[in-house]
C-alpha cells in the first residue's frame, strides 16, 4: 500500500506541477479507480491547484468578460415567448432571434472570441492593404476588384503583399507563396512565409498548414510551409496554440513568447534554435546561409522537449537602438542612460534577443558564431559579480546602457518608456571583444550567487574594411590578404 | 469581429420589464457562479490547461439553452451538467485511443468536485487570507509557480535546488494552504 501511495503522490505532483504526460494522467485516472481511498486527497490537492490557478490572469479575466457582456446584452426573450418570437436586430438587418448569435468579447487572457452567423456578407474577407513586387499568378482565384480578396486561393510567384482581414488580423506573406482564404479567421498556408499580427478582436485567427493548426490567442507570429511538407512556427508576442494534424493524439501544445518549432512531415516536433529578423520585423529566417549580417549563430546547451522549452534565439539584424526588445521571452528593453540614446558605436549592431529566463541556469553555455570579423559585445548587469568567462575573454568599455523593465507577472505595474534616459531599471555595463578569427566564441551563465539579475545581452557590429574568404582560410583587412596560418602566428 | 445584437422593437408577446428581468437574472447567475464551474472543470480535467477554454465553451452551451433554465431551481446543478458533457467531450478528443478514458475516475469524483466547488467562493476568500499566512519563502513559490508560471527547471536553478525539490516542497504548501483553508471554513460555520 505505501508503494502504490507513493506512486500516486508522485503522479498528482506531477499533474499538479503541470510536467505529466498523458500516460502520467492516465495511470493517476486509473489509481483512483482501483484505490478510492485516494480521493479525498486527490480532490483537496486538485480543489487547493484550481483556486490557485483561479488567481492567475488568464483565468480571472473571464470575470472580466462575463462582466462587459452582462453590461452590453439583451438577448434572452423571455422563457413562454412563442417560436420565431421578438425581433432582433444585427447591424441593421432584422432577424428571428432563434438565428441569433451570442457572443463572448474576452478583455483579458487567451480565449476565444466568437462571431455566429450573419445572412450577408457585404464585405470582402481581406483587403490587400500593401504589395512590394508581388508577381501574382494566372490561377489567383481570391482577387476581386480594388485589392478585394475573398474565399478562394491566392499565389503569388514572387515578392510580398499584405492582407488585412475584416475579422482584424494583418498577415504579410513574403516570397513565393500559395494560401488559400478560408474565411475571415482561417487560412491554409500551402507553402511559403506569413507572419500575422493579430489585435484582440481576432483571437481565434488560425493559420493551418499540412502538418498543424496554429490557433492565435493575441500574438504576433509566424508560420512557414516548406516544400518538404515541414512547418516552422515562431511566436515573437502573446500565444498561440499548437495543434498537431498528423499526430491528433498529441495534445495541443501552447507556445509563448520566445517560442518556436519546426513540425516535420511526420509530425515531430522539434526546437527552432535561432531566426533571424529585419530591422521592420516583417521578415524573418530560420535559415544561416546567404546572408550579409554579422552574427551567423547562436546556440546553447539547454535540451528541449515536450514540457521544456522550444526557447529561439531571435537575431535582429542591424536592430540594436533604443527601445530595442532585448530578451525573446520578455519586454524589456535596452536604452541608453540618457536623451542621447545608446552610444553610436552599438546603434545598429546585430542584436540577440537571449532570454531572460536563463538567467540562474547554473551551467549555462553559449556559442556565438560570426559571420565576418567584427567587435562582440556583451551587456552584463551590474548587480552581479563578474564571471570569469567574461572578464578573461572581453575587456570593459567603461560604457553603460539601461534596461527599461516592461510588464512581467511578477512586475504587473511596470511599463517601458520611449527613448533613451527613460524609465530606466538597471544598469548594464558593455563588454566587448575585437574578434579577427572566425573561431566561436564560448559564453557562460550569469553566476551561481542568488542575487536578483537580468539575464546578459549579446550584440556585434562588423570590424571595418575586414572580412573572411568563404573558406575562412583569408583574412583581408584594408585591401591586405592574409593567409590563416599567419593570423595565428604560426611559422 | 464584434456584433451587437439588441432588440428591434418589442413584440407584443415580449413584456419589457419582466423579459428583462429574466435576462438580467440569468447573466447575473451566470457570471456569479463562475468560479464555482472553473473550479468544477479544472478539478474534473486534473488541472489540464484546458480548462479555461472548456469553461468557455460550457458558458456558451448554457447562454443557448437559457430559456430551458427554471428559475426556480438552482442554478448550479443544472450548469454542472453542461459542464461534465463538455470536460468529457474534451477529454474524448484528447484520447489516444480515441475512445473516452477517464470516465470512471470522473464517476469517482464526481460528487466531491461537486461540493468543493459549490462553495468555490468562500474557499477563495479563505485562500487569501491562508495565502497571507504564508512566510516569504513559501509566498514567493507559490507566486513564481502560479502567479510568473515559472517551470519547476527554472525555479530550481535559481534556488540551487533540484527540480525534485521544489515540486516537494510545493507539494507541502499546497497541503498546508488547504489544512487552513478547511480550519477556516469550520470557524465560519461556527460550533
Amino acid at each position: 500500500m505505501n508503494d502504490v501511495h507513493e506512486r500516486f503522490e508522485r503522479l498528482l505532483r506531477l499533474v499538479l506541477d503541470g510536467s505529466c504526460t498523458e500516460d502520467d494522467r492516465e495511470d493517476l485516472s486509473q489509481l483512483i479507480v482501483e484505490h478510492p481511498g485516494f480521493e479525498p486527497e486527490l480532490v483537496d490537492a486538485l480543489s487547493i491547484h484550481s483556486l490557485l490557478m483561479w488567481q492567475s490572469d488568464d483565468v480571472s479575466g473571464l470575470m472580466l468578460g462575463m462582466k462587459q457582456f452582462a453590461d452590453e446584452n439583451e438577448a434572452i426573450p423571455p422563457a413562454d415567448a412563442p417560436s420565431g418570437g421578438g425581433v432582433w436586430k444585427a447591424t441593421g438587418l432584422a432577424l428571428p432571434w432563434r438565428w441569433a448569435a451570442a457572443v463572448f468579447v474576452t478583455l483579458a487572457g487567451g480565449l476565444l472570441a466568437w462571431n455566429l452567423i450573419t445572412p450577408s456578407r457585404p464585405a470582402a474577407i481581406a483587403q490587400i492593404v500593401a504589395t512590394d513586387d508581388v508577381q501574382w499568378a494566372d490561377d489567383s482565384t481570391a482577387l476581386r476588384a480594388e485589392n478585394a480578396v475573398d474565399a478562394g486561393r491566392l499565389i503569388s510567384h514572387a515578392g510580398s503583399f499584405t492582407l488585412e482581414f475584416r475579422s482584424g488580423p494583418t498577415v504579410r506573406f513574403s516570397g513565393p507563396a500559395t494560401v488559400d482564404i478560408e474565411s475571415d479567421m482561417l487560412i491554409a498556408l500551402q507553402r511559403g512565409q506569413a507572419t500575422a499580427d493579430v489585435p484582440e478582436s481576432g483571437v481565434g485567427f488560425t493559420i493551418k498548414t499540412a502538418n498543424v493548426h496554429v490557433i492565435d490567442h493575441g500574438t504576433q507570429f509566424g508560420v512557414a510551409a516548406g516544400e518538404d511538407g515541414g512547418t516552422e512556427v515562431i511566436v515573437f508576442e502573446g500565444k498561440v496554440d499548437l495543434e498537431n494534424r498528423i499526430r491528433t493524439a498529441a495534445p495541443q501544445q501552447r507556445l509563448t513568447r520566445g517560442d518556436a518549432v519546426r513540425v516535420d512531415a511526420t509530425g515531430a516536433v522539434n526546437r527552432i534554435m535561432q531566426v533571424g529578423q529585419n530591422t521592420d520585423g516583417d521578415w524573418w529566417t530560420t535559415a544561416h546561409g546567404d546572408l550579409d549580417n554579422t552574427i551567423e549563430e547562436v546556440r546553447d546547451n539547454i535540451p528541449s522537449g515536450i514540457g521544456t522549452s522550444y526557447s529561439c534565439f531571435q537575431i535582429a539584424f542591424g536592430g540594436l537602438d533604443d527601445d530595442a526588445f532585448a530578451y525573446a521571452d520578455h519586454a524589456h528593453q535596452w536604452n541608453g542612460l540618457s536623451a542621447q540614446g545608446l552610444p553610436a558605436f552599438l546603434r545598429g549592431a546585430d542584436l540577440v534577443r537571449t532570454f531572460n529566463d536563463y538567467r540562474y541556469i547554473p551551467d549555462l553555455e553559449m556559442i556565438v558564431t560570426l559571420r565576418k570579423p567584427a567587435n562582440l559585445y556583451v551587456f552584463f548587469d551590474d548587480r552581479v559579480p563578474t564571471p570569469d568567462w567574461l572578464a578573461s575573454q572581453f575587456e570593459d568599455t567603461g560604457v553603460d546602457i539601461g534596461l527599461d523593465e516592461g510588464q512581467h507577472e511578477l512586475t504587473p505595474d511596470h511599463q517601458v518608456a520611449v527613448g533613451g534616459g527613460n524609465s530606466i531599471d538597471q544598469i548594464f555595463s558593455v563588454w566587448s571583444r575585437r574578434c579577427v578569427e572566425p573561431t566561436p566564441i564560448r559564453l557562460g551563465p550569469v553566476g551561481p550567487t542568488a542575487e536578483a539579475r537580468a539575464m546578459y545581452g549579446i550584440a556585434a557590429t562588423p570590424l571595418e574594411s575586414a572580412s573572411w574568404s568563404p573558406d575562412a582560410n583569408t583574412l583581408t583587412i584594408g585591401g591586405l590578404a592574409i593567409e590563416r596560418l599567419a593570423i595565428r602566428g604560426l611559422p | 469581429m464584434l456584433t451587437i445584437l439588441r432588440a428591434e422593437e418589442p413584440s407584443p408577446l415580449c413584456m419589457s420589464k419582466p423579459a428583462r428581468d429574466r435576462t438580467t437574472v440569468f447573466v447575473e447567475l451566470l457570471t456569479s457562479h463562475q468560479r464555482s464551474l472553473y473550479a468544477y472543470i479544472c478539478t474534473l480535467l486534473m488541472g489540464d490547461a484546458g480548462a479555461a477554454d472548456v469553461l468557455q465553451d460550457t458558458n456558451l452551451d448554457l447562454w443557448a439553452r437559457a430559456e430551458e433554465f427554471d428559475m426556480e431551481r438552482p442554478f448550479l446543478p443544472w450548469a454542472f451538467g453542461f459542464a461534465r458533457q463538455r470536460v468529457l467531450a474534451y477529454r474524448k478528443s484528447r484520447s489516444r485511443s480515441r475512445l473516452v478514458f477517464g470516465e470512471e475516475a470522473i464517476n469517482r469524483i464526481e460528487d466531491s468536485c461537486m461540493n468543493f466547488a459549490a462553495d468555490a467562493d468562500a474557499r477563495l476568500a479563505a485562500l487569501q487570507k491562508c495565502l497571507r499566512k504564508l512566510d516569504d519563502k513559501n509566498a514567493r513559490l507559490i507566486q513564481e509557480r502560479y502567479v510568473a508560471k515559472s517551470s519547476l527547471r527554472i525555479m530550481a536553478a535559481r534556488l540551487g535546488d533540484t527540480a525534485d525539490n521544489i515540486s516537494l516542497r510545493l507539494h507541502r504548501i499546497r497541503k498546508r494552504l488547504s489544512r487552513c483553508v478547511q480550519s477556516s471554513l469550520a470557524m465560519e460555520d461556527g460550533p
